[in-house]
């Protein structure tokens, strides 16, 4: 065995042994179905547009034009299929309105 | 000249010293990287865990107050508020039915509340890795809280590729880096070869460079280049002693030779026949005489006889010495004078110390004018005793006085009188057995020997 093989043999193992080290800090996954996360979806974007449209209609002050903007924007792109996206910007909406209905609830 | 690692390189020093390096880069190397996934992925997991904890706890509270309504309220609002879209939350009757949560139904993977799970889920289309704890309520209630790691899979893949390149830079200079360690060994060693080598072969005069760096090459190349100088004193004593007596027994042996030869041929009676067979064989007793002074010399350096030292009155040792040349020394007109305390104590083996007296003493007289003193005294000196002989003769030139105590050694003033050279030698082996020392001073007229006797060594508690 020349140096060489003896010296690249070694450093080798050491990357070998680095690899189970990642691998080992890495917790193992089950193969297993992956669960379905029902709040990206287009009847969530739905449900949440509603939920908006509630807050602003139960506020004693009609909103701010950024949340009617959040709104539009948020049913628009979940109509175009850009769900996550549009339920982004309606929960932005939705904790702006409720930000505002608890700073007015404060005495 | 031997080159490293020719013959045999898996046994090569330098070859493990460069196979060390690379291992200890590479363990460096390894040990980095774990500290940085520790210290980055990991820290992301730890900090979901702690957010899931919390975020559990606050539901668990609210389930404590409201039941099941507080809980299923809760979820929907932190759902509706989850701007970072990567909460998982699910909520569940004690038969499976759902009540609150984001996710379709509940992971067959998940059954014990006492660990985090990662597994898979499947958001809008895209597969993503969650991690999640399952927590069980009163009345058989089932939670699972959970987050998105979609971010420490990015940095996991992320440092994953900069470690795996980082593998193959740390190999490539652990190879090289090796390389040059042995390189680096076997040029420091390279020299030390050579000149052994040289040596083996003949040519003593070599001797291992120093770099002047004062290193620990240059230290042994120190230690080797005193072992050599060493051994070529020694080559040259041996060398030497040869000589000497080839020398030295050359002219007896010679002149028994030409006497019997002389017999052989002129001798007429038997008379004259057997009086030269008894010169001859007083030369070779004198030969025999010389052999005989050679192997005590031999057998004294060797320090078998170290052994049998016991102490010693060297007074009456001085006594008795004296005693013993007191009649020489008369039929030669010569006053030999002994002074010593009553009790002088000494260590080592009598009958050696009283040799060497005897010799000093012998030489003493032998070359002492008539109607002069010699002088035989004994002190304590720190240490030991001291022997001192001073005679009033010719003495010995200072520049003769650092060889006189070589074997077969004759002065210039000593070629006239009968002796074989080995008197002092076998002195100066006697002192050093006894870790003494020999020297000789000029007594102005005469010599001054002085012979220190180490003292009885002290006894070490156990």
């Amino acid at each position: 065995m020349s140096p060489l093989v003896r010296t690249t043999g070694i450093a080798g193992l050491t990357t070998t042994g680095l690899g189970m080290l990642l691998a080992a800090s890495m917790p193992s996954v089950r193969p297993s179905p992956p669960a379905v996360v029902t709040t990206d979806t287009r009847a969530y974007c739905q449900e949440l547009s509603e939920k908006l449209s509630e807050l602003i209609r139960i506020a004693p002050r009609p909103p701010e034009d950024e949340v009617l903007n959040m709104r539009a924007d948020g049913r628009h792109l979940c109509q175009e299929g850009q769900v996550r996206g549009g339920i982004l910007r309606l929960r932005r909406g939705v904790m702006v309105m409720i930000r505002d209905l608890d700073q007015r609830g404060e005495p | 000249m031997a080159v490293f690692g020719r013959r045999r390189p898996l046994r090569s020093a330098a070859l493990r010293f460069a196979f060390v390096y690379a291992l200890l880069l590479a363990v460096s190397a390894t040990a980095l990287a774990a500290f940085l996934w520790w210290a980055t992925a990991g820290l992301l997991e730890r900090q979901t865990d702690t957010i899931i904890t919390a975020d559990a706890e606050a539901l668990l509270d609210r389930f404590e107050q409201g039941g099941t309504a507080a809980v299923i309220l809760t979820i929907r609002d932190r759902l509706e508020q989850d701007v970072d879209d990567s909460s998982i939350y699910l909520f569940v009757t004690p038969d499976g039915r759902l009540l609150a949560g984001n996710l379709s139904e509940w992971p067959t993977a998940v059954h014990t509340t006492d660990r985090f799970y990662e597994l898979p889920v499947e958001r809008a289309g895209v597969r993503y890795l969650a991690r999640v704890h399952r927590y069980d309520l009163p009345g058989e209630y089932h939670l699972l809280v959970g987050r998105d790691m979609e971010t420490r899979a990015q940095l996991r893949r992320l440092l994953s590729n900069a470690l795996l390149w980082a593998m193959v830079v740390v190999i490539g200079l652990a190879t090289l880096g090796g390389f040059v360690v042995r390189g680096l060994f076997r040029r420091a060693l390279a020299d030390v070869s050579a000149t052994a080598s040289a040596i083996a072969a003949g040519d003593l005069t070599r001797r291992v460079r120093r770099s002047g760096r004062g290193d620990e090459f240059d230290q042994l190349a120190d230690t080797i280049n005193d072992m050599l100088d060493r051994i070529a004193r020694l080559m040259d004593g041996v060398r030497q002693v040869s000589n000497a007596i080839a020398h030295d027994l050359r002219t007896p042996i010679t002149r028994a030779r030409g006497r019997l030869e002389e017999a052989a041929a002129r001798a007429r009676t038997p008379g004259e026949m057997h009086a030269a067979i008894e010169r001859a064989i007083a030369d070779l007793d004198g030969i025999i005489a010389i052999f005989q002074g050679l192997l005590r010399i031999a057998e004294i350096e060797a320090g078998s006889r170290r052994s049998a030292f016991a102490p010693v009155e060297a007074a009456r040792l001085l006594r008795d010495v004296a005693e013993l040349y007191d009649v020489v020394a008369e039929e030669k007109d010569v006053r030999l004078m002994v002074s010593a305390p009553a009790s002088l104590p000494a260590y080592g083996d009598r009958e050696l110390i009283q040799q060497a007296v005897a010799n000093l003493v012998d030489n003493a007289v032998k070359f002492s004018p008539a109607g002069s003193v010699v002088r035989l005294s004994g002190q304590p000196v720190e240490g030991g005793i001291e022997i001192t002989v001073a005679d009033q003769g010719p003495g010995i030139p200072p520049a003769e006085r650092a060889r006189a105590t070589e074997r077969f050694f004759r002065g210039e003033t000593a070629r006239s009188t009968p002796g074989s050279g080995l008197g002092l030698a076998l002195v100066q082996a006697i002192a050093q057995l006894h870790g003494g020392g020999l020297t000789l001073e000029d007594a102005g007229p005469g010599l001054l020997v002085r012979l220190r006797l180490a003292g009885q060594p002290k006894q070490t508690p156990e």
